[in-house]
């Protein structure tokens, strides 16, 4: 069938896309995260320990490994309700690059050689499974209340505290949300490649899943996925060129970034039109018209208030 | 004097003379994001390309530290002229990561271009300046990190002057705070973005060539280091502020070589990072900043 290097491919995919998601969730609510791979790390290290030490079954072990790692989270998450934007993603950043050290230093889990010897029970089908499961819930979350309830805070926390939402629960929540999925996505890659090394939570790979998100669009749960497919492949695609392949890569990521300032996929602002080729696609699958929303706003009346 | 006090001394210099380096780099993202709004990522690697710059001018051209300084300098400053007029004008009204993302597809341009150039091994630096070991009182002090610090101080106080007391300066203050109404009032914004971006990438340049006679070598991936760190000081110091940069870049000198002189270099990294954080939970618009309007204003 497909060859097993494609199929690795096919697999990082996955995997990528799911850890990209999670970063999402937190990003969505504003949250800027530049830890985000220690988390997913912390997840690793876990689910390894219970599959591999302790003959956990390999489910059960992400689950716990998505538990762990959202409890880590949330702390983190309540510790840094005070910081903004800027200061918030220094202070992931700094987290990361501790849990990096912490673990290089603690011989139990393998220091600096890592914790080897991991099951290889991630495969193709359960990473798919659990990624459809997560678009699924992430196309329920961007249309529902707790969706809106993001953007707005992503928007604008002091507006959104004045609606009514409760900024730093729904904060805390999103971020919870966000370790845990990027904890199972930890559990996933590391019974992939049966080893994790600490060096696997630092700051480059924070970044690389904060690029995915970006480049593939922040406004919509696809973006990240798109945008792990996409850069996932591409150096792979470019392998043919070792030397230059990652100079090629930066131009590649230059121009897409220069020409899509928005991101590969944007999401549609309340009360535009779908596209053409939207609705064709809904046409075709007999799914009928796209949900109305008001695009006409209620006239303003001239008159004196009350009236 | 007595003996943990001649250590603990040498170690404040040593990192003092690390911290200067660290400064420069700082300031320049200080800079950068001052005016741009913008953290540039690809900043670092313009240190890096003046470390090589600096490099190429001693070896072809002749074994002069000013000289290469220069150079250095110049060609840092015209780099970084090309890397806004390409990845960072196109995208002034994106989203808010995104010139981030630009910069950082810079930065791997320019990483691999010198890796493909220069080799990923580190080049060996030849040296443009007499290296003599002078011992003050017990601590040793080398001819090189002298020369190399009050460079570093001359620069930044000529930058100091050029944006305190300077017409273009006030201009570029007037930028940082709040570039529509600068514009309003008839500051010429584009020019002043240039300016920024060539002064922080010479300053940049300069660090580079710093560094590179500090340490005999010069290594395509020596930017990601001092970027990191660079951007950790500026957000630390305060963000747009140019003295936090200057004293954060100190600070964490001395902080480094204090770790590594008293407790151990593994923990170097782990240490000056959580003192960072440490003081920004304190603080948390860093050491000088100002607070930074939310949105919501």
């Amino acid at each position: 069938m497909i060859s097993g290097y494609w199929l690795e491919i096919i697999n990082h995919v996955g995997i990528n896309a799911i850890i990209a998601l999670g970063l999402w969730v937190a990003i969505a609510t504003g949250q800027l995260s530049v830890g985000h791979a220690a988390f997913a790390g912390i997840g690793g290290y876990v689910s390894a320990i219970l599959t591999r030490d302790l003959h956990v079954p390999f489910l059960l072990a992400l689950v716990c490994a998505g538990v762990v790692a959202c409890i880590v989270g949330v702390i983190v998450s309540l510790l840094s309700l005070r910081l903004q934007h800027m200061f918030l993603a220094v202070a992931t950043l700094g987290f990361g690059e501790a849990m990096v050290v912490l673990l290089l230093n603690i011989d139990y889990v393998g220091g600096i050689v890592g914790f080897q010897k991991i099951p290889l029970e991630s495969n193709t089908l359960v990473i798919y499974a659990i990624l459809a499961v997560l678009v699924f819930l992430f196309w329920r979350l961007e249309n529902s209340r707790l969706g809106q309830a993001f953007r707005v805070v992503k928007d604008d926390e002091v507006i959104a505290a004045a609606v009514g939402i409760n900024v730093g629960r729904t904060k805390v929540l999103a971020f919870g949300v966000s370790t845990f999925v990027a904890g199972v996505g930890g559990g996933l890659y590391v019974h992939l490649i049966g080893i994790v090394l600490p060096t696997d939570l630092g700051f480059a790979h924070s970044l690389n899943y904060l690029i995915f998100i970006v480049v593939g669009g922040v406004g919509t749960f696809w973006g990240p996925v798109v945008g792990s497919a996409v850069l996932t492949m591409l150096p792979e695609l470019l392998r043919f060129s070792a030397q230059h392949r990652y100079v090629m890569f930066g131009l590649a990521l230059l121009l897409m970034v220069v020409f899509r300032p928005r991101g590969l996929l944007t999401r549609r602002p309340i009360g535009a039109p779908e596209g053409i080729l939207l609705s064709r696609l809904r046409q075709l699958a007999g799914l009928g018209a796209a949900p109305v929303r008001p695009v006409e706003e209620p006239e303003p009346r001239m008159g004196r208030v009350g009236e | 004097m007595p003996l943990e006090l001649t250590i603990f001394l040498q170690q404040v210099t040593n990192g003092l003379m690390a911290g200067a380096a660290y400064s420069l780099v700082a300031l320049g993202f200080t800079l950068t994001f001052g005016v741009l709004r913008v953290l540039n990522l690809a900043h670092p690697e313009v240190f890096m390309v003046g470390a090589f710059l600096g490099y190429l001018s001693i070896t072809f051209l002749s074994p002069n530290f000013v000289l290469a300084l220069a150079v250095s300098m110049v060609g840092a400053a015209v780099l970084g002229i090309i890397v806004e007029r390409i990845a960072l004008r196109p995208l002034r009204q994106a989203e808010y990561l995104m010139p981030l993302i630009s910069t950082i597809a810079v930065s791997m341009i320019m990483q691999n271009g010198a890796a493909i150039a220069f080799g990923t091994e580190a080049t060996r630096f030849p040296p443009a300046l007499p290296t003599i070991f002078y011992n003050l009182r017990g601590i040793q002090i080398s001819s090189v990190q002298i020369v190399i610090f009050v460079t570093a101080i001359v620069l930044m106080f000529v930058l100091k002057y050029y944006i305190d007391r300077t017409r273009m300066g006030r201009a570029i203050r007037a930028t940082a705070e709040d570039a529509e109404v600068a514009a309003f009032l008839g500051v010429d914004v584009g020019m002043v973005v240039v300016l920024t971006m060539a002064v922080s990438s010479a300053l940049a340049g300069a660090a580079g060539v710093m560094i590179g006679s500090l340490y005999n070598s010069a290594w395509p991936y020596m930017g990601i280091n001092y970027g990191l760190k660079g951007l950790v000081i500026m957000i630390v110091g305060g963000v747009g502020s140019m003295e936090g940069a200057m004293i954060g870049g100190l600070i964490l000198g001395v902080i480094e070589a204090l770790t590594i002189g008293y407790l151990s270099s593994t923990y170097r990294d782990a240490i000056a990072f959580g003192i960072l954080i440490a003081i920004l939970l304190l603080r948390p618009h860093g050491l000088f900043g100002e607070r930074i309007k939310t949105r919501a204003g």
